[in-house]
């Protein structure tokens, strides 16, 4: 700038009137986006529905659907219920529900506790591989003292399995989000699978109702990833 | 052609260049409400089974954004005053005139959040938190606090937790299943209540769902509260009459269990009946009721924004 020189008077513009507009519109418009794409990563999610063979080598399988009230606790998803049956009379029920709302991710243990059914022991078992384990519960009745061996597991359409993403409670908020940024950055599909029979008093390891579980949840799985029957 | 006495004759406009001036005018809303209305979609849609489940409690809360909107519609006169009197004495750029975007922006944040976990009762908070941040962020903190009524309604549509909910239904229905039964003394004998049952002296009657009157007293209570707003009315009658909407709806569905209660081994048919009217066919009454009392208590009406006197 040269001394002496007198500058012209800058005079601003002023401000457009639409501007506050176009800050909230663009503020608002990627909220609006976001939260749409939320929740079609969402619904995505829960759209998948295995269903099960009717014969895993020598288990036949008969419909047995989930009752209204087990259904209504867990927010109503669509879901399997079935029944394989091996030649010895030996029963083992399978319940496949999908994802489409939270409430279906509430623990057994919160589900059956309104049964009566308390869990007494629980472990992690590898049985579809390291990388992929399950939830082995066993439940004893209240009401009759009768117990229950139980392998529970959320099932990816990519073949792997996980155990961490259950809701003690249906409002805990956590584990909510938690499955709100996985679903939505990684997209898989899952279902939750529950496979359960009765351990009779006379199988006081568990012993034979753990090999009746693992035929049936190998069997499964196989059929599922691999689309191999058994 | 249809002309306006009023002004010299002149045609009315047809209702087609109306709202294309009105377009012209104000069009740059549509940037602002065009999302809105798009945010609001998930959760209402989450809202929507709490909501309009049979005879739920919080039917009513639906209605309370028309009513919040009603609210502001009458007060839009209010309302231009004092944006004109803020206008005369501040400059546009002043922080008085114009607030800043954090309201906005923490609660865009908060919807998210609420659309990962889906929780609706944030997501219900966070659409009143945005639309109360473009308030302030378009006209500044006096103007939201002169909109603090309609806020307040807003507010009421944010569904409560489930557990407080069965918390009242189950207090109100053991103090109805205590009343009733002491009522019911004279008519048919001896008649007690345990919980919620209700004793007769030959059947039991559970006072479950919303016959505890729930669903009668909330929705009462909440236009109660829309009516003491529209009347201006102060703190003293607000809270009378807050504390009569209760007692009077109460009453209401105490008069219904009564009935069904005398009723269930002269003409159970006509006792079911009863036992399943709709919740809001007693909240008209209640309501009625209530504008009517309300007439003897506001002789004088409290003194509005800019009429005060001198």
């Amino acid at each position: 700038m040269a001394m002496g020189i007198l500058e012209p008077e800058v005079t601003l513009p002023a401000p457009s009137p639409l501007r506050p507009f176009l800050i909230l519109g663009g503020i608002l418009g990627v909220t609006a986006t976001l939260v749409f794409f939320i929740g079609f990563r969402l619904s995505q999610r829960g759209n998948w529905l295995p269903d099960t063979p009717e014969r895993l080598g020598v288990w036949q399988m008969t419909e047995k659907p989930l009752t209204r009230q087990a259904l209504q606790q867990l927010g109503n998803p669509d879901a399997r219920g079935r029944t394989y049956e091996n030649p010895f009379e030996e029963k083992v029920d399978v319940h496949v529900i999908s994802t489409t709302d939270y409430q279906s991710y509430l623990d057994p243990q919160f589900t059956m506790g309104a049964y009566e059914y308390t869990v007494t022991a629980e472990k992690a078992l590898p049985i579809f591989g390291t990388n992929s384990p399950v939830r082995a519960l066993i439940f004893k009745s209240g009401k009759d003292q009768r117990r229950y061996l139980m392998y529970y597991w959320i099932q990816n359409q990519d073949g792997s399995t996980n155990i961490r993403d259950t809701l003690k409670r249906d409002r805990d908020f956590a584990p909510r989000l938690l499955l709100g940024l996985g679903a939505t950055f990684s997209g898989t599909q899952n279902c939750i699978v529950r496979v359960f029979t009765p351990l009779s008093p006379a199988d006081i390891n568990g012993a034979q109702a753990r090999r009746n579980l693992n035929e049936v949840c190998i069997g499964l799985h196989d059929f599922w990833i691999k689309g191999k029957k058994p | 052609m249809i002309t306006n006495a009023a002004e010299g004759n002149q045609p009315i406009p047809k209702l087609s260049d109306r709202l294309y001036r009105l377009y012209r005018m104000q069009g740059h809303w549509l940037l602002v409400l065009i999302p809105l209305i798009l945010i609001l979609i998930r959760p209402l849609r989450w809202s929507w089974g709490i909501w309009f489940s049979y005879d739920s409690p919080l039917l009513f809360q639906p209605f309370l954004l028309l009513l919040a909107g009603i609210l502001v519609w009458e007060r839009r006169y209010d309302l231009l005053g004092i944006n004109n009197e803020m206008t005369f004495l501040y400059s546009a750029n002043s922080a008085r005139m114009r607030g800043s975007l954090w309201l906005v922006s923490l609660s865009c944040i908060a919807l998210i959040i609420a659309a990962l976990a889906m929780v609706t009762p944030l997501a219900m908070l966070s659409f009143v938190g945005i639309v109360v941040g473009i308030i302030y962020y378009l006209y500044g903190m006096e103007i939201v606090k002169a909109l603090w009524q309609p806020i307040l309604l807003l507010l009421l549509t944010i569904p409560p937790p489930g557990n407080q909910l069965a918390f009242l239904s189950s207090f109100l229905q053991t103090i109805t299943a205590k009343t009733v039964s002491a009522t019911l003394r004279p008519f048919l004998g001896e008649t007690h209540s345990i919980g919620s049952f209700i004793l007769l002296p030959s059947a039991q009657f559970p006072i479950g769902g919303s016959l505890g009157g729930v669903s009668v007293v909330l929705p009462t209570l909440a236009l109660t509260l829309w009516w003491v707003f529209r009347k201006r009315l102060q703190l003293p009658q607000t809270l009378l009459l807050l504390f009569l909407s209760l007692v009077i709806s109460l009453f209401i569905n105490g008069i219904r269990v009564f009935a069904v209660c005398l009723m269930l081994n002269r003409s159970p048919d006509m006792a079911r009946m009863l036992a399943y009217i709709p919740s809001w066919a007693l909240v008209l009454p209640s309501f009625l009721a209530i504008i009517f009392i309300a007439r003897f208590l506001t002789t004088k009406p409290a003194v509005a924004f800019g009429e005060e006197e001198g």
